[in-house]
This record gives structure tokens, sequence and C-alpha cells, in this order.
């Protein structure tokens, strides 16, 4: 429900819609009220997080009392309102029948080439509120057809319908005010003001908005049929903000990125950095397999097993270099595995910050570890872990470490990597990498390589800037020799005698990881919650505690409080 | 007929382009700021400034439209909104005299359609076109408030009434000759009232 449609404070009213009775607060619009009974109202103008249009009149309904029929999303519920939907009233499914026809008089129905079919609403309610042929028979009005409006988005004027939602998002929510409509009548036609462009870091969000196939992705037109996508609803890794996103994908190519609805952390909207970035998460020269001196001319396969019997009786000193995008179920299992080792060595993990401007505020968060807090909340590193991390490094440059394990591509911060750096890593005794990146400079360094999982390839879970756990589903099918950070610690830890995850590793899906990670964190088991829960939102943790700064050596205190 | 509602085409591409900054006469920047002093909301006086823009540029153009978005604070496609939304913002240029011809009801019942072939035949352009001479320009409008008059056109800012051609053919021929001043803000010529045997337009006293 929106927030805007729910002040605090309101008092409740009952309302009866299709005979039956439902309570809201007062003034909570009928398209709103509707849907906590299960009842849909077919709406193209209306969106949560934007103000009322009322153009499109796709949401009648009949109010008893009432001489007409009401827009839905423009009626405020009051007590006793008794409203009556196409569900139960012939007049309101005529009308919408009638204005669907109209909306779709001048609509050019090149659904044969156009992106958006298959995840199109006027496809939807022409199936389910008219499905009759048009009785139009004159001369369409002929707009423009492929007008770019800026760097990002392709305008079709003649599949628009005038919802002005795309105008609406740049006026209300990144105030810059590109869009507008010109022309009157049928003649109208969105467009941006001459000599200007669509051009902020939201721009992508009006194409997720656009109810039918008028905005779309300049990237990604003409790339593929929806139907042919794999799609999957997913969180994105770009910064720690966690954007909810669906994501199209196929034959390993990432073709649509769309913002899911989540009103605690993205409402609807996604940056085009994450958007268009998408694919940037996938290695350009993926490392298949596990070698020994991977980039010279000794490269020679080693078997998994004989990495871990070198990581198995180095555990209590080992230093560990993580990722800021590892998954949360890999930060706890590695706490585990290095207290079950009483180990001296320690986990460090770099920030990722940078300065934003003004408009990417509105969603985007200055640092984009996307999982650094992931890694606080198991209490596998401490709120201020800097310090140690840039300790580590200089330790390394100084060939003080002799055990290294990294964890993860991002594990070191590109601008943390120098001629000294590297040459200790490679002075170290041992240094294993998972990697996925044979370009990378830690890939060449490092004594042995193996070709794990980019994030976009793994599943589980992520705790954002704001603390909230979510679920990211991988997209990508990933390779079938890589081996995913987990099941290397898993492994470790058999190894070591340890028994930390319960069944057969290498036959083990990431989900049973979750599931396994649910069970055995006292915090997440207290809480009760599953998979199912934490996708449907997420599930907020309490703010950090002063547990949490301990660190990853001084042992067994949980870190996180997470609220009942 | 060719239906020539004044639609304006977005051909060009986007892009960021910055428009020469229009230049008005300190008497009409004067005029804008009184204007926008008598709203409460600085928008309101989208609609005058218009006038006053096209004024000077003949057309709404980029510039005139960046001028009037500036003086009002507000968004440059917002303003566009408002000028493509009215035809009396021409979209292309117009000749020096631009006719419009009623069409709605009452003065087609009176012959609207025989003022408008008079247009299209003595000035040989076709409604929305401009003479090669740039001197006259016309093109068909909805009801312009007249009905009692019927049929009738108005020519800048001047009404002309109760039209038949020999009327039309002294108001041409007039006009070409004497080349008066038609507009609203300076209008003092008494042609159009004179011409046409009828009261004096309202319009033209104020």
């Amino acid at each position: 429900m929106s927030d805007a449609a729910t002040p605090k404070q309101v008092e409740v009213v009952n309302v009866t819609i299709d005979g039956k009775a439902t309570q809201v607060p007062k003034g909570t619009n009928i398209i709103e009220a509707a849907k906590t009974i299960g009842v849909e109202i077919p709406h193209y103008c209306y969106h949560p997080h934007l103000s009322i249009a009322g153009n499109c009149r796709m949401c009648q309904v009949s109010v008893k009392g009432m001489p007409k029929m009401t827009i839905a999303c423009n009626t405020g519920a009051t007590e006793g309102m008794d409203v009556s939907t196409h569900h139960t009233s012939k007049d309101v499914a005529d009308a919408q029948a009638a204005t669907l026809e109209f909306i779709l008089i001048n609509h050019p129905l090149d659904c044969t080439v156009c992106d958006q079919a298959g995840h199109c609403k006027l496809q939807d309610y022409h199936f389910e509120y008219n499905a009759r042929p048009s009785r139009f028979v004159e001369e369409k009005v002929h707009k423009i057809k492929a007008l770019p409006l800026g760097p990002t988005v392709m305008l079709d004027g003649e599949r628009c319908i005038m919802c002005t939602r795309c105008v609406r998002f740049c006026d209300e929510i990144t105030k810059t005010s590109e869009l507008g409509m010109l022309n009157r009548g049928d003649q109208s036609v969105i467009a941006v003001s001459p000599g200007k462009e669509l051009n902020n870091p939201l721009s992508g969000s009006v194409v997720d908005l656009c109810p039918v196939g008028a905005l779309t992705h300049r990237q990604w037109r003409f790339n593929t049929r929806i139907w042919f996508t794999k799609q999957t609803e997913s969180i994105c890794p770009g910064c720690s903000t966690g954007c909810n996103v669906k994501v199209a994908e196929r034959d390993g190519n990432i073709v649509n990125v769309k913002a899911r609805r989540n009103d605690a952390v993205n409402k609807e909207w996604l940056c085009d950095e994450g958007r268009y970035g998408f694919e940037r998460f996938l290695p350009n020269n993926r490392i298949t397999g596990s070698y020994r001196n991977l980039t010279s001319g000794s490269r020679e396969a080693v078997q998994i097993a004989d990495v871990i019997n070198a990581l198995k009786g180095t555990l209590k000193t080992l230093t560990v270099l993580l990722s800021p995008d590892l998954l949360v179920e890999e930060y706890y299992l590695l706490r585990q595995l290095l207290n079950r080792a009483t180990s001296v060595g320690r986990a460090v993990i770099p920030g990722y910050k940078r300065s934003i401007t003004p408009l990417e505020e509105i969603l985007v968060s200055p640092d984009y570890a996307s999982n650094v807090t992931g890694a606080r909340v198991v209490g596998l590193v401490g709120e201020e872990s800097d310090g140690d991390y840039k300790d580590v490094l200089q330790k390394i440059r100084r060939k003080e470490i002799e055990n290294i394990l990294v964890l993860g591509d991002r594990a070191i911060a590109p601008q943390d990597i120098d001629e000294a750096l590297l040459e200790g890593l490679s002075a170290a005794r041992v240094s294993v990498g998972v990697l996925t990146d044979a370009d990378s400079k830690l890939a060449s360094s490092l004594g042995t390589v193996v070709g794990g999982r980019s994030v976009l390839e793994k599943s589980g879970l992520l705790v954002n800037n704001k603390r909230r756990m979510q679920y990211a589903q991988g997209v990508v099918q990933f390779p079938d020799n890589s081996v995913p950070e987990w099941r290397l610690l898993g492994l470790i830890g058999e190894a070591a005698g340890y028994k930390m995850l319960p069944v057969n590793l290498m036959h083990v899906g990431d989900r049973e990881l979750t599931r396994w990670y649910l069970g055995s964190d006292p915090v997440m088991s207290a809480l009760g919650v599953t998979i199912a829960k934490i996708k449907d939102g997420g599930v907020q943790l309490s703010a950090a505690s002063k547990d949490s700064s301990v660190g990853a050596q001084s042992g067994l205190s949980m870190g996180a409080s997470p609220a009942a | 007929m060719t239906d020539n509602v004044q639609v304006f085409h977005i051909n060009a591409r986007a892009n960021s382009v910055q428009a020469e900054p229009l230049k008005v006469s300190a008497e009409a920047q004067k005029r804008a700021e009184e204007i926008v002093k008598e709203y409460p909301q600085k928008r309101s006086a989208v609609m005058p400034l218009l006038y006053i823009a096209q004024e000077h540029t003949k057309y709404i153009t980029q510039s005139a439209v960046e001028w009037v978005a500036a003086q009002l604070e507000m968004p440059p496609v917002q303003v566009w909104e408002v000028a493509t939304f009215y035809t009396m913002y021409y979209k292309k240029p117009v000749g020096q005299y631009h006719v419009q011809v009623c069409r709605t009801l009452p003065c087609a019942l009176r012959g609207a359609r025989k003022v408008s072939e008079y247009f299209h035949k003595k000035l040989g352009v076709r409604p929305g076109d401009v003479t090669k001479d740039g001197l006259w320009s016309f093109e068909e409008v909805e009801c312009l408030g007249s009905c009692g008059t019927a049929p009738m056109c108005q020519i800048n800012d001047v009404f002309f009434e109760n039209l038949t051609d020999e009327k039309l053919d002294q108001i041409v021929a007039r006009i070409e000759k004497e080349r008066p001043d038609l507009r609203y803000s300076t209008v003092k010529d008494e042609l159009g009232a004179g011409l046409a045997g009828c009261p004096k337009s309202e319009i033209s006293k104020s």
C-alpha cells in the first residue's frame, strides 16, 4: 500500500468491494483497498508512488450512491462505501471494454515487432477485459516511430497511450522535468523539450513505468522476445542499496533488467548504472577449473583436493581477504571455520566508497560494496573494518603474511593494487584465490587460483546498507566446474574435521546452503524466517549493536540482534 | 480539404543544444515583469509571456520558450506543453498578415467554406502555408466567439465579420496597399470596423 495513501493516525473505515468487506485507512484509494481483498482493478496511469493523473479511465468502478461511474485511483475510501467492480457490475465491465477500445483506436498493433509484447498491459487487459476486434476502420493517426529521447530510452509515439507516468516520474521523483506532453488530442506525443535530452541517473526507470511499448531501452531493443528468456527475481549487486530487480537472461546474456517493487528499498525505481551495467559482474575472461601459476608458462591444473590439503593446515594463521559481495552464508561459514580453528589469522574486507551526485542520492548508495553489511551482521568484520584491511595489505607488502586466501574478485580494491602488493602475494607460502576473471592482476600473482562463480551465478542472502536482508537469486547458470567460495570453505572445514555442513558438499545447492544457514545461525533461527519470507520483500534486521565491532578474532558472540 | 490542425512535429533527434538567448525589448521586458506580478504563482503567467515572446520571434522558437521558462522559473518542456496545446501560438513562421478563418458550425452554416476557398484562390496557398512574398498566410481555426456575425475571420488580432466575397476583396486590397498595424498590443487602426461595416470588434477597442 502506498505511503501517500495511508498517512499515519488516520481512522480506519469499512468498505465493501464486490460484496466483500475490508477495512482500510480513510482516504485509501479504491485500487489499493481492492488489493487488500485480492481484487485487481485494471489501470494504466495510476502508480502508487506517483501523483494521480486519472487520464486512462481504465480503473472505473461503480460506487453506490454516486450517479456515474468513478475512477478508483482518485476515489478515497469512506465509511460504508459500497463498490462494484467489473466482477459484479456489467456496466463497469462494459465501460472498461469501451475505454480499452478507445485507447486502442490509434494504437498501431505492431505487437509482432514490439519489445513489450509478452509483458504489455495493453495485451493483458485486452485479453482480460475486452477481447473483441476493434470496430475502428478509419486511418489511424501516425506519429514518430523511433525517437531517441536520450542515451538510454527510445520513444515510439504511436504505441503511447498518454498515461504520463514517465512525465510524472521526471517531475516528481528525479525533479528534472525533461519530459512533457506536446500537442493535444489524438496528436499528443511525449517528448523532451527541443534541444534537451532525457539524461538523468534514473532515466531507464521510465521504461519500467511505461505500461505499453512506447518507451524501450535503446540497449536492448529488438534483442529477444521476452518469452524466450529466463526471468529471475533478484537483487542488484551494484551498490549497497540492494534494489529489487527482475533480470531476463537468454543464453548467458542479460537481455533486460526491470525494477521490482519493494517500498522499503527501491519503491519501483532502478538506476541506469545498475540496470545497464548488469553484465559487468560477469567475467571477461573466465577461469575454468583450478590452476597453479595460472597466467605464467608453468601453468598446471590442480585438483580441488590438493588445494584443500594445502589450506587445511594453515587455518590457524590464515589471512582471508574477502570480496564485499559474497553471500551472508559464506561469511557465516567462514566465521564458523575461523572460530573452530581458533584462528589467529583474520578476515578483512575492503570498503568501496565513491562520491555521488545529489540526483543519484534518490537511490544510489555511496557504498558500492553490496554485502559488506552482511559480513558485519554475522560478526566476521567490525563496523570500522577499513583499518584492518589496510593493515593486512601493508603486511602483505612487507611480506609478513605467509598464508593468504582471497575470496572473490573484489577482495582487493583496484586502487590498492600495486607492485609491492602483488610481489607480497606471490611471495606468500600459500596463496589461494577463488576468482572468476583471468584478466585480473590478482589472478596472475596468486599461487593457486580456483575458478569461482560471479555474483550473478550464486543465490543467497545479501544485507543492504539499511540492514535489510534480501534473497538474491542467481540469474545466470554457473559453469559446471566452478567452485563457489562456500564450497571451498566447507571442504576445508570437512578436511580439518569440523563437519560444518551436514550434506555432501559437492552436491548441495545454494538453496540448501541458505536453508542450512537460516537453521544454524542462532539469530536467524530465533527469527524463524524462511527463504520464502525473505523473498517477499526482505527481512529488516535491527540496528548494529556494539558487539558486532568485535571482529573476526574475538570469538563466538554474535554481532547482530535482529528485531523480533 | 486538408486538415490543418497545427501540430508541432518532433523530428529533431534529442540532443543538448543551447538556443541563442532571446533578446526582448526593454519595454516588453517591463511588461512581462508586470504581468508576472499579477499572479500568486509565477507559472500562471505562461500564456501572456508566450505572446510577448511570439511578438519578438514571430513564431514559437526554442529561444522564445527558454526565455519564458527563465522568466517564470519553470522547466522549458512545460512551456512547450502550453505552446503546442494552443493554436494561437504559431509553431512555424506565419505571414505578416495571418488570417484565421473560423470553420465551426455557425460560420460553417453561413458559408465559412467559401471564405476559406476565397483565401485559398486569392493567395494561392494552402491552409497553413505562407505566400512567397511572406505577406500572407491563412489557416482554418475553431470558434473565435463571433458567431452572431458569421462568417468571420481574424487577421492578426482584428476581427472581420459578416464576410462576403466583395468585402474580402476590399479588405485584402486595402491591407496590401496600406499595410496597417493589426496587432492587439498596438492596434490603432479602424480598418476592421470601417471596412466590414459592422460594429468595431471588441478586441480592437481595448
